[in-house]
């Protein structure tokens, strides 16, 4: 008889099977490495985009044939419930972000908050309901708060918070290691929960 | 619906077996996973996987296509009746273990 823990377990595998491809963190990283390429690029260094481009993609590549070789390959469940709630989400984020807009122009609150905000609300969806898998985004979002809320424009010479500098574009980077950190973590718990099996087990 | 001892009785056998739930459960969550992947996510060895697979396969729950375009590989996925029975058997495991929380902490 399958006892509670059991359960738990295979829960646990059901979950990690349907979201095998979000466990790919070392995608996730990738796309932070690509961002701080452009906060390179934005300071007007073109050869960043050059350099980086090829870079980008030789590690997709290998990125995708190490999944593939070392933990196999999933094809997804195509169910129209699960691509109704995606494309829900991203129109709600998308909505919110332009309500906050629209709020902060109305009240003349403009300001950096409202990426805080919205780069929270995508750090808090990404985490979703599996969100103990996942406890590093929820730490992200935390830390992308404490980020925007504090007055580091105290700490910088101009007087102006960090992320208000544009070259390089602090945000970005921000954001571009949030990423990098993330992917790694997701990556981490995937290499856990697959873990390589010595062929002498049995079960 | 039934009552949990109804429940326990219905329990399919070639489904429940703990390895086999493993891998069935991990195919109920996609449309088809290569055996690599099966095996990482159950933990099974290549035989011992081998020859679940085999039981599942006559028990008509699962079906394994092989495929040897470059590199061979192995792609498993449940039969439109297999997944009916895999889901049906999750459901009743759900409602067991709702059930025992219950019995275990009543009134909570």
């Amino acid at each position: 008889m399958a006892v509670p823990h059991d359960i738990d377990r295979l829960e646990r595998i059901r979950h990690v099977t349907a979201n095998y491809l979000d466990y790919q963190g070392l995608y996730t990283s990738l796309f932070g490495v690509f961002l701080i390429f452009l906060v390179f690029m934005d300071q007007g260094r073109l050869e960043a985009l050059i350099l980086g481009v090829p870079v980008v993609v030789t590690l997709n590549i290998l990125i995708r044939r190490h999944y593939r070789k070392r933990f196999g390959d999933v094809r997804p469940l195509r169910s129209p419930n699960r691509t109704l709630v995606q494309v829900g989400v991203t129109v709600l984020v998308l909505g919110g972000f332009l309500a906050a807009v629209v709020i902060a122009n109305a009240f003349d609150r403009q300001g950096l908050w409202i990426y805080g905000l919205l780069l929270m609300g995508l750090l808090v969806l990404t985490a979703g309901w599996h969100w103990r898998m996942r406890p590093h985004y929820l730490v992200s979002a935390a830390v992308a708060l404490v980020l925007f809320v504090l007055p580091l424009g105290a700490l910088t010479p101009s007087g102006s918070h960090p992320f208000e500098i544009t070259s390089p574009n602090v945000l970005l980077l921000v954001v571009a290691v949030m990423f990098v950190v993330n992917g790694l973590l997701d990556h981490r718990t995937l290499v856990r929960t697959l873990r390589p099996v010595a062929e002498s087990e049995t079960d | 619906m039934g009552t949990p001892f109804e429940d326990m009785a219905e329990i399919d056998r070639l489904v429940h077996e703990p390895s086999r739930l493993a891998i069935t459960s991990a195919l109920l969550s996609c449309e088809s996973a290569d055996f690599l992947f099966l095996q990482r996510i159950t933990g099974l060895s290549k035989g011992n996987l081998s020859s679940h697979l085999s039981k599942l396969e006559r028990g008509g729950i699962v079906e394994i296509l092989k495929t040897s375009e470059g590199r061979p590989r192995t792609t498993v996925s449940l039969t439109p009746a297999g997944r009916g029975t895999v889901a049906e058997h999750w459901d009743r495991l759900t409602r067991l273990r709702d059930a025992a929380r219950e019995w275990t902490a009543p009134g909570e």
